[in-house]
C-alpha cells in the first residue's frame, strides 16, 4: 500500500516537471474548436458570387474546381475539371448572371484553358505560350508577360466587360528580390510600387477607392492607385510581425458597417483590426482566436454584407460576422 | 443523460436502504484489486470565464467523440465497509479533427461498501487526484476527481466481475496573467466512464 502511494506520488512528480508547457491555447479549447476533415484539400481560393440568396463559394482543390455552400456536405466539383493537374485557376464570375460565368485554369505544363461551366466545354486558350501561374484576381503570367484574363476575353469576343471587376483589377507579384509589385488594367509592363524591398505577404484592395493595402512582414502601407500619383505609398501601420504561417492573403479590408471600414491583418498574435488611418483597434481579435493557428489562404468579403469568408489552407472555409462579432464552423 | 443520472441516483438511494443492506462481509486489512476497461463518453465542457462558449454537452457539443477508459486500483480495507487506495488510469477520445485528447489520472481512492453480501457487493467510488491531460502535442496537469457506482458480482470466492459507471471531470486553469486571452480558456472537462471491471480480493 505505501510502495503504490509512493510510487504514484513519484509518477506525478515526474510529470509535472514535464507539464503545462504554455501553448497558445487551452486543450480543451483547442478540442472544442476542432473540426472534421471534409477530405477536401482546398489549393486556391476563387472567392464568391451570390445568386438567388444563396452564397456559392469556389475554389480549386486537389480534384478539381468546387462550388460549395455554407450547407454542409454541399460540395460539388465541376466533373470536367476532375484529375486535370490544375495549377492555378481564376473565376470570372458575374454575381448577376452566374450562369454565365467562365473558369480559366492552367495544368502542370503551364497551358492555359478556358472551362465554359454551362456547356462543360474546355479550350486550350494562347497556344503559343506557357504560363508559370494564374492568380485568382485574374493574371496570368510568366517569365515574360502578364496577362489580365478579362481583357483577353475581350480579344477573344467575349463580352465580359461588365464584370464586377473593381476589386480584382489589381494583382499582387513578388519577384525573385522579394519585390512586391502591383499590375493594373491591360497594361503589359509591370508597374514596380516604390519602397517595397521587403518579403510582402499580403495585399487588398479598397472597394470604392483608388487604394491598395500591402502588409510586408512588419508594416501596412496605403498604396495609391490614381492616375496622378500611381505606385505612390505611405505608411500606414508599423510594429505588426506577419506569422510566418500566414499563408497569402494577410491583409482585408472590409466594411464593418456602411459608415465603417477596417483592415483585417494577420499576424503572429492573431488577427489585428486597425482603421484606414492605421490605428490598432484591436490585437488578437478575440473572437476569431479559433484561427490563429490556421494558415490563412484567402479572405474575401461576402458581397453585401459585414461577413468574411476565412479560407484556411487544406480543408475550410469558415465564415467570420465582424459585425455580430462570430465565426462559424468550417462549412465544407 | 438524463435517465443514466437518474438510475445511479436510484442505485444510491437502495444502498442507502437498511433492508437493502447485509451483514459485513469484508475485515480491516483485506484488499482488493481492480482492473477496468471500458467506454468513455464526453458529457459536457464548462467555459467558466467565457460566455460566448458557455457549457456544451455531448458529442456535438465538445466536439469529442465517444473513446475509451481503462484503469488499475489497489485498495485496502480500513474499517469494515471502507477501503482506501490508489488508481491510475487512461482515457482517450479523438476530437472531430481526429486528433487524440488523451487524460492519465492519477488518484488517491476511496470506496464505500455499503451493500456486501459476500457474492455481491455495491461500491460508491471517490477518487481524487491529478491528471495529465494532452492533446496535439500540449500538455496540461489539471486537479482531477472521479465518482462512481460499481455493482460487483463474485463468481468464486475472489474474483468478481462489476460493472462501474460514473463522472470525472478535469479542471485546467488558466488565471488572468496567462499569456494572451487564455482566461477564458478555462474550463471544466466532463467525461461518463462506463466500464467493466474484473476484482480480485483477499
Amino acid at each position: 500500500m505505501k510502495k503504490f502511494a509512493f510510487i504514484t506520488v513519484i509518477a506525478a512528480l515526474l510529470l509535472l516537471a514535464s507539464c503545462n508547457v504554455d501553448s497558445e491555447h487551452g486543450i480543451y479549447y483547442q478540442v472544442n474548436t476542432s473540426q472534421p476533415s471534409s477530405g477536401i484539400n482546398i489549393i486556391q481560393s476563387l472567392g464568391c458570387y451570390k445568386y438567388e440568396d444563396t452564397v456559392y463559394h469556389v475554389f480549386l482543390s486537389d480534384n478539381g474546381i468546387c462550388v460549395t455552400t455554407a450547407a454542409k456536405g454541399d460540395t460539388e466539383t465541376a466533373e470536367a475539371t476532375k484529375g486535370r493537374n490544375i495549377r492555378g485557376a481564376f473565376f470570372a464570375f458575374d454575381s448577376a448572371q452566374p450562369d454565365t460565368s467562365v473558369l480559366y485554369f492552367i495544368d502542370s505544363e503551364g497551358r492555359a484553358y478556358k472551362f465554359d461551366p454551362s456547356a462543360e466545354e474546355i479550350t486550350r486558350i494562347i497556344d503559343t505560350e506557357t504560363f508559370n501561374g494564374l492568380t485568382s484576381n485574374g493574371y496570368l503570367f510568366n517569365n515574360i508577360t502578364v496577362r489580365l484574363l478579362p481583357t483577353l476575353d475581350s480579344e477573344t469576343g467575349i463580352n465580359l466587360t461588365s464584370m464586377p471587376l473593381s476589386s480584382r483589377s489589381a494583382a499582387l507579384f513578388m519577384d525573385g528580390s522579394n519585390t512586391a509589385q502591383i499590375f493594373k488594367g491591360s497594361i503589359s509592363s509591370p508597374l514596380e510600387v516604390t519602397g517595397f524591398k521587403a518579403k510582402a505577404t499580403g495585399f487588398a484592395a479598397a472597394l470604392g477607392a483608388s487604394t491598395y493595402f500591402v502588409f510586408d512582414e512588419k508594416n501596412v502601407y496605403e498604396v495609391s492607385d490614381t492616375d496622378a500619383a500611381l505606385g505612390e505609398s505611405t505608411l500606414l501601420c508599423s510594429g505588426l510581425e506577419a506569422a510566418p504561417t500566414g499563408g497569402y492573403k494577410a491583409v482585408h479590408y472590409y466594411d464593418e458597417t456602411a459608415a465603417a471600414a477596417y483592415l483585417l491583418v494577420r499576424t503572429s498574435k492573431g488577427f489585428t483590426k486597425i482603421n484606414k488611418d492605421g490605428e490598432v483597434i484591436e490585437k488578437n481579435v478575440q473572437f476569431l482566436s479559433s484561427l490563429n493557428d490556421v494558415v490563412v489562404l484567402d479572405m474575401y468579403t461576402i458581397e453585401d454584407s459585414s461577413k468574411i469568408a476565412i479560407v484556411t489552407y487544406a480543408n475550410g472555409i469558415r465564415i467570420a460576422d465582424m459585425e455580430a462579432k462570430t465565426v462559424s464552423d468550417d462549412i465544407l | 443523460m438524463r435517465k443514466h443520472l437518474l438510475f445511479v441516483l436510484l442505485i444510491l438511494l437502495l444502498a442507502a436502504l437498511p433492508a437493502f443492506s447485509a451483514e459485513y462481509y469484508y475485515e480491516k486489512g483485506d484488499t482488493a484489486f481492480t482492473f477496468s476497461v471500458g467506454v468513455d463518453i464526453p458529457f459536457f465542457q464548462g467555459f467558466i470565464n467565457n460566455e460566448a462558449k458557455g457549457v456544451e454537452f455531448g458529442v456535438n457539443g465538445t466536439h469529442t467523440y465517444i473513446g475509451g477508459y481503462g484503469a488499475l486500483s489497489y485498495e485496502s480495507f480500513v474499517t469494515r465497509n471502507l477501503a482506501v487506495g490508489g488508481e491510475i488510469g487512461y482515457a482517450f477520445n479523438n476530437s472531430f479533427a481526429m486528433k487524440i485528447l488523451t487524460t492519465i489520472p492519477m488518484t488517491a481512492k476511496l470506496s464505500w461498501y455499503p451493500v456486501q453480501t459476500g457474492k455481491f457487493d455495491l461500491i460508491l467510488h471517490a477518487n481524487a487526484g491529478i491528471t495529465v491531460i494532452r492533446y496535439d502535442n500540449n500538455r496540461f496537469l489539471a486537479p482531477h476527481i472521479k465518482l462512481s457506482v460499481n455493482p460487483v458480482y463474485y463468481i468464486t470466492e475472489s474474483w468478481g466481475l462489476g460493472l462501474d459507471a460514473g463522472l470525472w471531470a478535469n479542471y485546467e486553469h488558466y488565471g488572468s496573467s496567462a499569456s494572451g486571452s487564455k482566461s477564458t480558456e478555462s474550463a471544466f472537462g466532463v467525461f461518463a466512464p462506463l466500464t467493466l471491471s474484473l476484482i480480485y480480493r483477499h
